[in-house]
Order: structure tokens, then C-alpha cells, then sequence
């Protein structure tokens, strides 16, 4: 995230009213609180040698947010202080405009949130040392709640040293606020010398969740000058600008803090980790906390609540456990999600009237799923742990802090365990997210179907690239001589990948019919026995809306073809052979295509033809890429299988095709082609496996070889030699 | 995480709301399915769209107001779509009635979702008095039909303009009618009617008279990049309001080019101009300067670097200009400032300068109509050895003399004494714009590798320097790589050679090393090479393209190969040489074998800026003919040892 983006980030929820009394007294107090402080660090003008190269360089960075309290009103002002050296044209492009303005407003139902005032400061400072103040009211335009600043006399070599002062509170009426959790790493988009983020509270009834991680400094507590309050710090130095790699989880690998506060009546029972005492930093979430927190939120239902589940798993007359759960999430995928989709897109079409699909209510929130599956497993009489995880790109759940990291989910206790965690359209029972594989998490053992009485550590599962495989054959036939080649594929996807595949091949109406079908139940429209008018007009609008959305479904599948080969295309068509939403098989889909005058090279009476580029675009490693400290994070393990087979013009031989053999091998992953002529067929299968999920930095070299193997692989060609 | 599903479901508890029983007859989604099946691409359709302007005096500001009431009848033809249907205004206009009914009339209002009014952000403009008014309208089924009426009023009949009457859908049927009062003398010039169905009409009443334009089929406005301005493609009427009578009393509008300087420069007349703040800059600019070209020079160059353009289009600001003393001062304006100050800084250094006004190549105008419609630009002009020159600050790294092809050719309004002169800028004559790459590369370890030099010349060069520099310094090295590289997977460049970025009175030179790993095959003892590192022939195929293309400038684009033969290898096979032209494009490859070298060359010629639709097969044929070209390999064989 880079320091515009910060800067806006500071403001966009807010409603800003800016000043209207230019250089008032409150304005001129706030240019001397934030540039006569006599802090040393606040004046720096030069920057260490190794960034004189660099755009900008942040000399200085401050943020501030104080919390107090009185009564049911909460104060929050909070500030940015930047100051930054622009070291070149682009620098000046990039901080010479703001804009900001309102958003958004926090109007909840149990918190106004109003904002008295910004203020917004800055001055430039000549390389000769001249400091010009501005007037921001001068320099300011207003377009309806937008704010915009044109920073004026600019140069390179200037210092733009800016701050935004926000005065915000809000009126609490419920007992508490939550106020948002920052999550950020120190890093930016220029390198930094200084940096400095404070938070201040009174004590009393507001509450802070505050730590640093991967090797930032820590944050200490130093005193303020009322009792009354607390202040924490954390301060930075010699920060080197943001390095974003690919596969790559910032929040894991570069100095970072997180932060939420809470403001709350009674001290308890809020929807975060809160501390014992308000005002004293919490910096860790114990087993013994976890099993309190959630032990409130957890129940299970009555019978009733689940026996639409238990009616159909007996009608269905499924009476293996494990099988119970897995179609009970089919049935419930269908039930309790999908159907509401349909009822969501009916309100956006403006098609009125229908508040429930033919009865039963979605599942709007992981509490609501884990309650409601516990409550099967109890009426199925199976064990089952509550499971307190976190995806793998927040961190370790060792280093677990804020309530908004946490994925719950369940653990079914089989000898190979089920787990699930929540509910989407093509949630698989067989598989749980891929960013919690691996990870570490709490069980919370629950005792009688009521009570979350103990935590332990545990290891989720890790899928394998022998589970996660995306398999492509591929038909190749030339034709108008060389001047055209067809191509038809079938293709499974097996895994996450089947998952990720059926999001963007499958259509929603053929699925959701897929699933009236086979669960016996009804369009909203269609709930009574004779439709009336009303319902009449729902379904003929929303079948009109389908038609026009498959249309587009349709379209953006044709334009991923193109992205695929990074060529034209034409006459795209396919068809779903196996959606495989109820089971593990692969989804199978068949599409063919033409693709003219390309992958083609005439070399007199012979053609050379990149048949590599059939595998599709490989990852290319840039030379500035081969050297890399950071560990490697991909989504999960997997195969990539290209089987490819190209029919041999009559009246022409293959050359080459020998060469196109080679195996590449090693922990880390391999890339494998196997190349033969057959009948007239040239034919080939190419195998790339990242065996992992995730790599050490230090495995990056080994990685390389593979990698750069298939992406010189999908450079190759063999010749076409005239008989 | 916890909150995964909240937000969608959420929505379900929002209130919604109908727009009434506004379902079509059976007649209308026939209808429907007939226009889709004959306008496949197209999802709304007006069926008919019907306006009516006309005049007022206000007297009490001595103004004419003009009225706009428009009618329109919207089909969806699609199976569903939803649109923003807007109303645009600025601080000379405003929005009367905006009300939506539905197909039998009956008004929507209090059933649909409300009416937004919020500032229009345009890309390029820091700040704008454009605003829009709009409302959404969902169409459910194919064939329902909604009505809009407008009313919009402008203040001052100087700021209308033009009236279009094609717009973003299909109009069936259409009708304007002006009614032109007798005590307003209003001249109506009619734009890219050719080859519609648009059929004009001209009643005398007692008190006014009454014009009509009538049209069938009129095509939607096309969203296209890189197009000529929409005053060259659609059809449009240019208002020209020249007077105006009260009371026997004639009050002159915009009558001729006069009374449209005498505004233009009444603004300019306006602003006070304090030299003072900047006479110091210009001393110290032209201190050294041996010449008046230098010293002007100087000041050109200075501007251009030391001045943002930020654009301001508010109102009367659109038009008038601020102050030199404030642009200095805020080291950014926008083009009317930077001429202004331009022009001011070269007076304090004691050269004859002027202000002009100028409609880029957006405009298809002239100044045979005087109106605002005709300028949206300005520059200045210096005099120089008895010659106007104009200088272009908005135009970062141009040469001085070199004139951005935006405006060559164009008339311009200059500034003369207490008046003016209508001039024509210039074309930039024996100046080539051009990005040549010459390539010595040899064949080592079974793949190619060698050295490049990269010469930008001219607008060529302006537009590189522009790009270059809007990437930080940390990442320019990085981003030129890429770029050099032409997004051939298998080019890597490294080793760039330092060069001069700000230069512009020189061609820039970029040096570097390269690797091309896929341009080298081998089989059966014969070395198989594609030449070219870079084949873009594909790329100027125009596909799906509906629209005219307008490139930025005329140019030529040039590769050069020496390609050395490996020890041991002979030439096999060289493609014959190929060249085409026609009266877009010149283009010409040969393969010449020189000493131990193949010698490439390719060079691309694109001689108009404008590709009309109509020329688009001959475009694509050329550009076809020279991808099968490029397509084809150059072979070394071994030779007998």
C-alpha cells in the first residue's frame, strides 16, 4: 500500500467539512504543533546516498489517533503528518493533487458518527530553505462532497511537508463501537526515513488491540501528559520502499502493525477480542479467550431448525454419516444460499414483493453456518470441534489479534475429518478454503451439544498437487492450408481448481435449475401451486434478466480464450460436460475455437510451428526476479496437464520433435514434455507440478529451473518439412 | 471473515420499488426482436425523439435564453438492460423538468430510484463547472419502453452552441424544431448530414420562423479510442447566434470574427497583470542568451518545464484566463495561463508577443462561424526576425518551431495590435516523426543476442520523453526494459545506457543490450531465424473497429537488423523483398546479404493521421500482406568443411 493510498485511506470514510476560516487560530496552532516542535526528526532535508535514485523519499511520516470518551459521546480526532523530498517530475505529478470527501457515513444503528472539521496543512520547502506556508483555502475547489487541492509551486528538489488534521466523534447509544481495524505494513511506496504511528486513550471505556509483526519495532508505552490516559507508540527508521514480488503475502513477510479499538459501556461481550482493562494494550488472543468468546456466540438450534435437513437426508435415505454431512451442505448450499442469489438478483431487477424463496432464510454469517452445523451434527449424533482459524496471509494464529482475521468453521470427527467452514455456490464438502490449508488452529472442544469448554492446537490438512489438477487435451488440426488451426479441448479440473473453475464456467440459472431439479424445490415464483400474476411477471422478467447475463457469461468466456493465447480467436463454442457439484469427480467442459495466422512461420516450402504456445502463457521470471529473500506463498499445490495432439498435414513430416523431451525435476516442482509422432499424430504431454504450497526463499532457485523450463518450453516449434 | 455473507443478504432487506406496470404488448416485443435481429450489437433503441428550442429575451439582464424541451421514447431491444440516462449542464445552464412515464404515458415519479446531480469528473480536467443530472432505468423485458422529458435552459445563448443529433442509441425516428424568433438573428450550420436520412424544413410565421429537421436511422455515437472529434463524425447543427433587437435597438452577439475577438479579448482585457513577479526569472533566463532565439527559448523551455498544465474549464474560466502573475507564482495552469504568461514573460524580455486562440484537430470548425465552438485551445506567438513563431507550453518537451500535429494546419486567432489576424499554424515541413531501432546481433550458443540503438525523432521523441517521465526514477529502468522489449516474451534488454531524458533539441538515443530467445530454431543442420524482434503487422489489423482511427501524428516506423552468419553457415534461404503503398501507408522490406551480414531492414511509413472506416479493408489488406511477410524465416545452412 503506498502513501497516497494511505492518505486517502485516512479519509475516505469520513464525512470532511474543511475549515472555512483559512489561516484560523486553530490552523495556525496546528502548523505549530506540526512544524515548530523543535523535533529534530521533523526537519530533516536530506536523504542517505542509496535513495538519491528514488522518485521520493519520505522524510518523515506521523500518524496519530486519540480516543476519549464522555458520556455516550466518543471523541476521535486523529492526524497524518508526511514529508516528503520529490526527487523528480513524476513525484510532483503524483503529490501536486488531492482529493477527498465523503464516502460514506457510519450511520449504524447504535452509533452516529459525525466529523466537526478537517484540516488540511502544508508547506514547501525550497532547496535553498525557503519555506512557503499555504493557504489551503485558496488552493481548494469544492465539487459537492469533494474536496479537491492543487499543491502550488512545485519544483524538484522541493520538500512537500503536509499534515490532515480530522476532528470526528460520534454518539454511542447501543453500549459500544467497534472502530475499524487497521492491518499495515511499514513499508510504502518510497522509502522512508522516519515513521511514527501513536495511539492515544483515556481510560475507562475504550479498549485497544495493538502489536507489531515480522520484525517491526515493537511499541512501547510512553507517558502522556494526563493521567487519564495512555499513549503507545511504535517508530521506524531506514524503511526501504515497498517490494511487492509475486506470490508473495505482505502481511506475513514485511514489518507490520495492527490495530483496532473499541469503545464500550460495559466491557464485555463485544464482536472483538477485547482486553481485561480499558486502555491497556492487548497484544494476544489466549486458548482460554478463544473458549470464552466463542462459547457465547455458540448454540445449537432445536430440532425443528434443522429437519428440513433430516427430512430430505431421510428421504433420500442416506444413512451413511459422513455421506449425511456431505449432501446436508449440498442440500443447504441450494436451500440457504443459492436460491437467496436468485431472490437477490429479482430485487436488483427491480422485481418486487417476494421476501423468502418459497420459506427458509440464509445463512448470513459464519456464527449462523457453525451454529447451524453443530446443530446437525447433534441431531446426527456425530462429534464435532469448533475450529478457530486464520487464512495463511494474515499470519500465524499464533499471532492472532484481531476478531476480523478469524475463519470459523467445524470439524466433523471421522477418521479422516470433514471440515467446513462456510457456504458459497460451489462449496465443496470434501474441501475447505485453500489459504487455511496447512495452517495452525484451535479446536474448541464442545461438551453436550451447549458448551465451548477447551482449546487445543491442531494442523489443517494440506491438499497435494496430485489433488489439485487441471488437465487440458487438446485436438489440434490445420486448415486453409497453414492458415488456420482448430483447436478443440477437453478440459478437467480436479481440486481447487475445480472450485475456481466451475465460478467461471458455470452459469448461474443452469445450476440453480441443476438444483431445483435435484432437490425438488421451486423457483420463488413458482412456490404456490397456480401461479398468480404477480408471480407470472417474475419469472418472465428474471428469465429476460438470465438471457441477457448468460449473454455476457458467454462473452467474457470467449475474451478469456483470447487472454489464454494472447491471440484473436474465432468461433468460440462450448459446452459443461460434468458440472460435478455433488461429488468429487472433475468438472469436464469441452470448447473448440479457430485461431488465423498465428503460431505460424514460413521458412520456404516448410512451416515452423510454435506449438509450445498451445500450453498457454507461461510464467516468465524477469532478471530482476531471479534474486529473491522473500518466501514463496502460492494458492495451493498443483498439476498442470497439457496433452496435446496435432494432426500432421498430409504432404508434410515433423522435425524436431525429439528435442521437445525434457525433465525437469526436483523437491520443488518439475516440468516434464513427452513428445512422440504417432500415426500422423504428433503428439505431446507436457506436466508442470508446483509441488507445494508454499517455499522458502531459499527453495526459489530450484523453483526457477522448472519454472523457466516451461516458459521456454511454450517458446518452442517444430518444422513442418515439405515431402 | 465472520461477516462473509452479510453483505449480499443484507441487500435483500432493502426496500425496492416497481416502475409500474409498464410491461409491453405483444406489438411492442415483436417490434423489439425485429430491431435486435436487425441491430444485433445495440440494447436500446429511441423509437422516437422529438426537441424543441426556442428563444427568450430577458430583459432585465439584456440576455437571450435559450430552451431545449426533449422528448424521448426509449426500447429496450435486448432481453434486459439498465442504463443511466443523463442530462448534462454547466453554470450557463441549468435543468428544468426531468420526468420519466412510462409506455402509456403515466409518470413514474415517486416509483423510480431518484435523480443523482453531481459534479461530471473528467479525466485530464482538475476542475469543471460540467455537471450531470441522472436517473436509472431498469428495463426488465425486451420491449418495454420508457419516456423521458427534459427541459434545460441556457442563460446566455453565446454558450449554445451545437445540438447533436445523434447520440449513445439508435434513433428511429427524430424531429427538431427551432423556433427562431424575428428579433433574433440566429445563423444554423449543419455538420456530417451527408448520406442520412435528414430532411430540413423552413416555415416563415408572423413573429418567428419555424425550422424542422427530420430524421430516420440515425446511428449511435460510437465509444471508440483514438477517434477523430465527435464534431467530424456525427451530425450536428452549429448555432451561430449573430443579434439580437429589442425595441428597435440591435444588440450584437457573435455577428462576425469581431465581436468574437472583442469577447475572447475582453476577458484577456480583465485580468491585471503584475510583470514584477516574474521579471527577475526572465532576466535571469535570457542572461546568457546570445540570441533572440535562445532568449526565447529559454523562456519557451521554461515554461514548459516549470509549469503543470492543470486544466480548469469553470464556467466563464473555461474562456478566461488567469492571471501570468498567478501562474507563476502556483507554477501550474492551465493552457489559456500558461499562453498568458508565456506571452507575458517574452514582453519583459522585450519581444513583440500575442495571444491566439485555437481549435485543436478535435474540431472540425473554422473561423467562417463565429462561436465559441471554434476555440478550446490557446497558445502564443513571438515575433521573431519579422515571422511569428508559436509556442505551445502545454506541449512538454516540444523544439522550439516544431508545432504539435494537433494544431498544424488549424486557423487561429492571433492577437494584432488593438486586434487581430485569422493565421494558419503552420505544418512542420521536411520534419520527420519517427522511432527507429537498428539492431547488430549474432548468433552464439543457439540463441541471439547483440546490441540496439533506439532513435526517437520528433513528436516520436516528445511522446516518449512524456512517458518515460511519468514513471519514477526507481522504476524507469524497469519499465523502459519492458517496453524495449516490444512484449515479445523471449526479447530481454538489459545494460541500458545512461541518456539524456530532457533533451529535446537532439533525436534521443537509446543504447542497450538484448537476447531474443525464441527468434532462433534449428533443424536438421539448418538454422531457422526470425529476423524481425518486432512484428506489430497484427496489430494494426483493424477487427472489430467501427469507428475512424486517428493516430497522434504521422510516422515512420523503422527497424534495422545486421545479423551476422555464425562461422560455418552460409545463407540458406532470404524472403523476397516486399513493399506496398498506397494512400495511407508506405511500406517496404528487404533482406540484402552484405559481406558476412544479413541486413534487414523494415520500415513503415504512416502517412495520414485520419483512417476513414471506408479505408479499413485497404488498411488491413497492407497490413495483412506485411504480417505474411514478416511471417516468413531467413535459414543459414552449414557449409561443407
Amino acid at each position: 500500500m503506498n502513501d497516497m493510498k494511505n492518505f486517502y485511506f485516512l479519509l475516505v470514510f469520513l464525512c470532511v467539512v474543511i475549515s472555512a476560516c483559512g489561516q484560523s487560530k486553530q490552523v495556525l496552532e496546528l502548523q505549530n504543533q506540526f512544524w515548530n516542535s523543535g523535533d529534530e526528526r521533523k526537519e530533516i532535508k536530506t536523504v542517505p546516498e542509496k535513495w538519491k535514485g528514488e522518485s521520493a523519499v519520505i522524510l518523515y511520516l506521523e500518524e496519530y489517533f486519540e480516543y476519549t470518551n464522555f458520556a455516550s459521546k466518543a471523541f476521535y480526532p486523529s492526524y497524518y503528518h508526511e514529508r516528503v523530498l520529490l526527487q523528480d517530475k513524476a513525484a510532483i505529478e503524483n503529490f501536486s493533487e488531492f482529493s477527498f470527501g465523503k464516502e460514506d457515513k457510519d450511520f449504524g444503528l447504535i452509533f452516529h458518527s459525525y466529523q466537526e472539521k478537517t484540516i488540511l496543512g502544508a508547506k514547501i520547502i525550497k532547496p535553498d530553505g525557503t519555506e512557503i506556508i499555504l493557504n489551503i483555502d485558496n488552493e481548494k475547489v469544492v465539487q459537492d462532497d469533494r474536496i479537491k487541492v492543487a499543491i502550488p509551486n512545485l519544483e524538484v528538489g522541493d520538500i512537500l511537508d503536509f499534515f490532515v488534521y480530522q476532528d470526528d466523534y460520534g454518539v454511542v447509544y447501543g453500549g459500544e463501537k467497534i472502530f475499524e481495524a487497521h492491518e499495515r505494513v511499514l513499508s510504502m511506496e518510497y522509502p522512508v526515513v522516519y515513521r511514527k504511528l501513536a495511539i492515544e486513550l483515556e481510560k475507562g471505556r475504550l479498549y485497544l488491540n495493538m502489536d507489531s509483526y515480522n520484525d517491526a519495532p515493537e511499541i512501547l508505552e510512553v507517558p502522556t501528559d494526563k493521567n487519564s490516559r495512555r499513549r503507545y507508540m511504535l517508530e521506524a527508521n531506514d524503511i526501504e520502499k515497498s517490494d511487492f514480488p509475486r506470490w508473495f503475502y505482505p502481511l506475513v513477510e514485511l514489518p507490520t502493525v495492527k490495530f483496532q479499538v473499541i469503545y464500550s459501556v460495559i466491557g464485555k461481550n463485544s464482536d472483538i477480542f477485547m482486553g481485561e482493562n480499558a486502555a491497556e494494550r492487548k497484544t494476544h488472543v489466549s486458548p482460554e479467550e478463544l473458549v470464552d468468546y466463542y462459547d457465547l456466540r455458540f448454540k445449537t438450534y432445536k430440532s425443528r431448525s434443522v429437519a428440513p435437513v433430516l427430512d430430505y437426508l431421510e428421504e433420500k435415505e442416506i444413512t451413511d454419516k459422513r455421506e449425511q454431512l456431505v449432501q446436508a451442505l449440498y442440500f443447504m448450499r441450494h436451500r440457504n444460499y443459492n436460491r437467496f442469489i436468485e431472490l437477490y438478483l429479482a430485487r436488483e431487477n427491480q422485481i418486487e414483493g417476494f421476501d423468502v424463496p418459497c420459506g427458509g432464510y440464509a445463512f448470513i454469517d459464519e456464527d449462523n453456518f457453525v451454529n447451524f452445523m453443530a446443530s446437525l451434527g447433534k441431531e446426527l449424533e456425530i462429534d464435532y470441534d469448533i475450529v478457530v482459524a486464520t487464512p495463511d496471509f494474515n499470519g500465524s494464529i499464533d499471532d492472532l489479534l484481531l476478531a476480523s482475521n478469524v475463519s470459523l468453521g467445524l470439524r466433523f470427527n471421522f477418521p479422516k475429518p470433514l471440515y467446513f467452514f462456510h457456504i458459497s455456490s460451489h462449496v465443496q464438502a470434501e474441501l475447505f478454503p485453500e489459504n487455511l490449508e496447512g495452517t495452525k488452529v484451535y479446536l474448541l472442544g464442545v461438551k453436550k451439544n451447549r458448551k465451548i469448554e477447551n482449546a487445543e492446537i491442531a494442523v489443517l490438512p494440506v491438499t497435494t498437487a496430485q489433488d489439485n489438477i487441471e488437465k487440458k487435451m487438446i485436438a489440434v488440426n490445420f486448415r486453409d492450408g497453414f492458415n488456420s488451426i482448430h483447436i478443440e479441448r477437453n478440459l478437467e479440473f480436479t481440486g481447487h481448481f475445480k472450485i475456481q473453475e466451475q465460478g467461471r464456467w458455470l452459469f448461474f440459472d443452469d445450476y440453480l435449475n441443476e438444483e431445483f431439479e435435484r432437490f425438488d424445490s421451486s423457483h420463488f415464483y413458482h412456490c404456490r401451486k397456480n401461479q398468480n400474476r404477480k408471480e407470472e411477471e417474475a419469472e418472465q422478467k428474471l428469465k429476460s434478466f438470465y438471457a441477457e447475463i448468460e449473454k455476457r457469461h458467454n462473452e467474457n468466456l470467449k475474451e478469456r480464450i483470447k487472454n489464454v493465447y494472447d491471440v484473436e480467436t474465432k468461433d468460440y463454442a462450448y459446452e459443461i460436460k460434468n458440472s460435478a457439484r455433488y461429488s468429487e469427480e472433475a468438472l469436464v467442459v469441452a470448447d473448440s475455437f479457430n485461431i488465423e495466422n498465428e503460431f505460424i512461420r514460413k521458412a520456404g516450402p516448410n512451416y515452423l510451428f510454435e506449438l509450445g504456445k498451445l500450453i498457454g502463457g507461461q510464467v516468465k521470471i524477469e532478471k530482476d526476479e531471479e534474486e529473491r529473500v522473500a518466501n514463496i506463498d502460492l494458492d495451493f499445490a498443483k498439476t498442470l496437464i497439457y496433452n496435446v495432439e496435432i494432426s500432421v498435414p498430409e504432404g508434410f513430416e515433423v522435425v524436431g520433435v525429439e528435442k521437445l523431451n525434457r525433465t525437469i525435476t526436483n523437491e520443488t516442482g518439475s516440468f516434464e514434455v513427452v513428445a512422440k509422432v504417432e500415426n500422423g499424430i504428433l503428439k505431446y504431454t507436457a506436466t508442470k507440478i508446483y509441488a507445494k504450497p508454499h517455499y522458502e526463499a531459499a527453495e526459489w532457485g530450484n523453483m526457477l529451473v522448472w519454472l523457466k523450463a516451461a516458459h521456454d518450453f511454450s517458446q518452442e516449434k517444430v518444422m513442418f518439412k515439405k515431402l | 471473515m465472520t461477516k462473509l455473507i452479510t453483505p449480499l443478504f443484507l441487500l435483500l432487506t432493502m426496500a425496492c420499488f416497481s416502475q409500474g406496470k409498464s410491461d409491453p404488448t405483444s406489438q411492442e416485443v415483436q417490434q423489439a426482436k425485429t430491431l435486435k435481429s436487425e441491430y444485433a450489437k445495440e440494447d436500446i433503441v429511441v423509437l422516437s425523439k422529438e426537441l424543441n428550442i426556442h428563444f427568450n429575451h430577458n430583459r432585465r439582464d439584456n440576455l437571450v435564453e435559450a430552451f431545449k424541451e426533449t422528448k424521448v421514447r426509449l426500447m429496450n431491444i435486448s432481453q434486459n438492460s439498465r442504463i443511466q440516462y443523463p442530462v448534462f449542464y454547466d453554470m450557463e445552464s441549468e435543468v428544468g423538468n426531468f420526468e420519466l412515464k412510462d409506455r402509456r404515458g403515466r409518470s413514474l415519479d415517486g416509483f423510480n430510484s431518484g435523480f443523482s446531480d453531481e459534479y461530471l469528473n473528467s479525466d485530464g480536467i482538475f476542475h469543471g463547472d460540467y455537471r450531470v443530472k441522472y436517473t436509472e432505468l431498469i428495463f426488465p423485458l425486451q420491449g418495454t419502453t420508457y419516456v423521458v422529458e427534459t427541459e434545460k435552459k441556457f442563460n446566455d445563448i453565446k454558450y449554445f452552441v451545437s445540438e447533436y443529433l445523434s447520440g449513445p442509441y439508435r434513433i428511429l425516428n427524430g424531429k427538431i424544431t427551432i423556433h427562431i424568433p424575428n428579433w433574433l438573428d440566429l445563423n444554423l450550420i449543419d455538420f456530417n448530414f451527408e448520406e442520412l436520412d435528414i430532411v430540413q424544413n423552413s416555415v416563415n410565421g408572423k413573429d418567428e420562423k419555424i425550422l424542422t429537421y427530420t430524421f430516420k436511422n440515425i446511428p449511435p455515437q460510437l465509444q471508440e479510442e483514438s477517434v477523430p472529434g465527435p464534431s467530424y463524425l456525427y451530425p450536428h447543427l452549429l448555432f451561430n447566434a449573430k443579434s439580437f433587437s429589442n425595441n428597435g435597438e440591435k444588440f450584437s452577439l457573435f455577428e462576425n470574427v469581431d465581436d468574437l475577438y472583442t469577447w475572447c479579448n475582453g476577458l484577456v482585457k480583465k485580468v491585471k497583470v503584475d510583470k514584477t513577479a516574474f521579471a527577475a526569472k526572465v532576466a535571469e533566463l535570457t542572461a546568457g542568451a546570445q540570441t533572440d532565439e535562445e532568449k526565447i527559448k529559454n523562456i519557451y523551455y521554461w515554461v514548459q518545464d516549470n509549469i503543470r498544465y492543470i486544466a480548469f474549464e469553470d464556467g466563464i474560466a473555461g474562456f478566461q484566463p488567469d492571471s501570468p502573475q498567478n501562474v507563476f507564482n502556483k507554477r501550474y495552469g492551465d493552457c489559456k495561463g500558461m499562453a498568458f504568461l508565456m506571452k507575458s514573460m517574452l514582453e519583459v524580455a522585450g519581444f513583440d508577443s500575442r495571444l491566439v486562440w485555437i481549435g485543436t484537430d478535435r474540431l472540425a470548425y473554422d473561423y467562417s462561424v463565429p462561436s465559441l465552438a471554434i476555440n478550446n485551445h490557446m497558445i502564443c506567438a513571438v515575433k521573431l526576425q519579422d515571422k511569428l513563431v508559436f509556442l505551445d507550453a502545454t506541449e512538454n518537451y516540444n523544439r522550439f518551431g516544431i508545432y504539435a500535429a494537433r494544431i498544424q494546419n488549424k486557423q487561429a486567432m492571433v492577437q494584432k495590435g488593438d486586434g487581430y489576424e485569422i493565421m494558419t499554424i503552420p505544418q512542420n515541413t521536411g520534419i520527420l516523426n519517427s522511432d527507429k531501432t537498428v539492431y547488430h546481433l549474432k548468433i552464439k550458443d543457439g540463441s541471439i543476442s547483440g546490441s540496439a540503438q533506439r532513435i526517437f525523432q520528433n513528436e516520436s521523441r516528445k511522446r516518449f520523453q512524456n512517458i518515460y517521465t511519468s514513471f519514477g526514477s526507481g522504476d524507469q529502468t524497469k519499465v523502459l526494459s519492458k517496453f524495449l522489449a516490444y512484449g515479445n516474451a523471449g526479447f530481454s534488454v538489459d545494460t541500458i545506457v545512461p541518456f539524456d531524458v530532457e533533451n529535446r533539441e537532439e533525436p534521443l538515443e537509446l543504447n542497450y543490450h538484448l537476447k531474443l530467445g525464441n527468434a532462433l530454431s534449428e533443424f536438421e543442420g539448418t538454422m531457422y531465424i526470425d529476423i524481425d524482434p518486432v512484428k506489430n503487422a497484427s496489430s494494426w489489423i483493424f477487427k472489430e473497429r467501427k469507428a475512424d482511427y486517428k493516430f497522434s501524428m504521422k510516422e515512420d516506423k523503422i527497424t534495422e537488423v545486421q545479423l551476422e552468419i555464425p562461422h560455418g553457415y552460409k545463407v540458406g534461404f532470404l524472403p523476397k523483398d516486399f513493399s506496398l503503398s498506397n494512400d495511407l501507408v508506405e511500406m517496404a522490406v528487404s533482406y540484402e546479404q552484405v559481406e558476412n551480414k544479413i541486413i534487414y531492414r523494415k520500415k513503415v511509413h504512416f502517412k495520414n493521421r485520419l483512417i476513414k472506416k471506408s479505408d479499413f479493408e485497404t488498411w488491413n489488406a497492407a497490413f495483412d500482406s506485411l504480417r505474411e511477410k514478416l511471417s516468413q524465416q531467413i535459414t543459414f545452412v552449414k557449409t561443407q568443411s
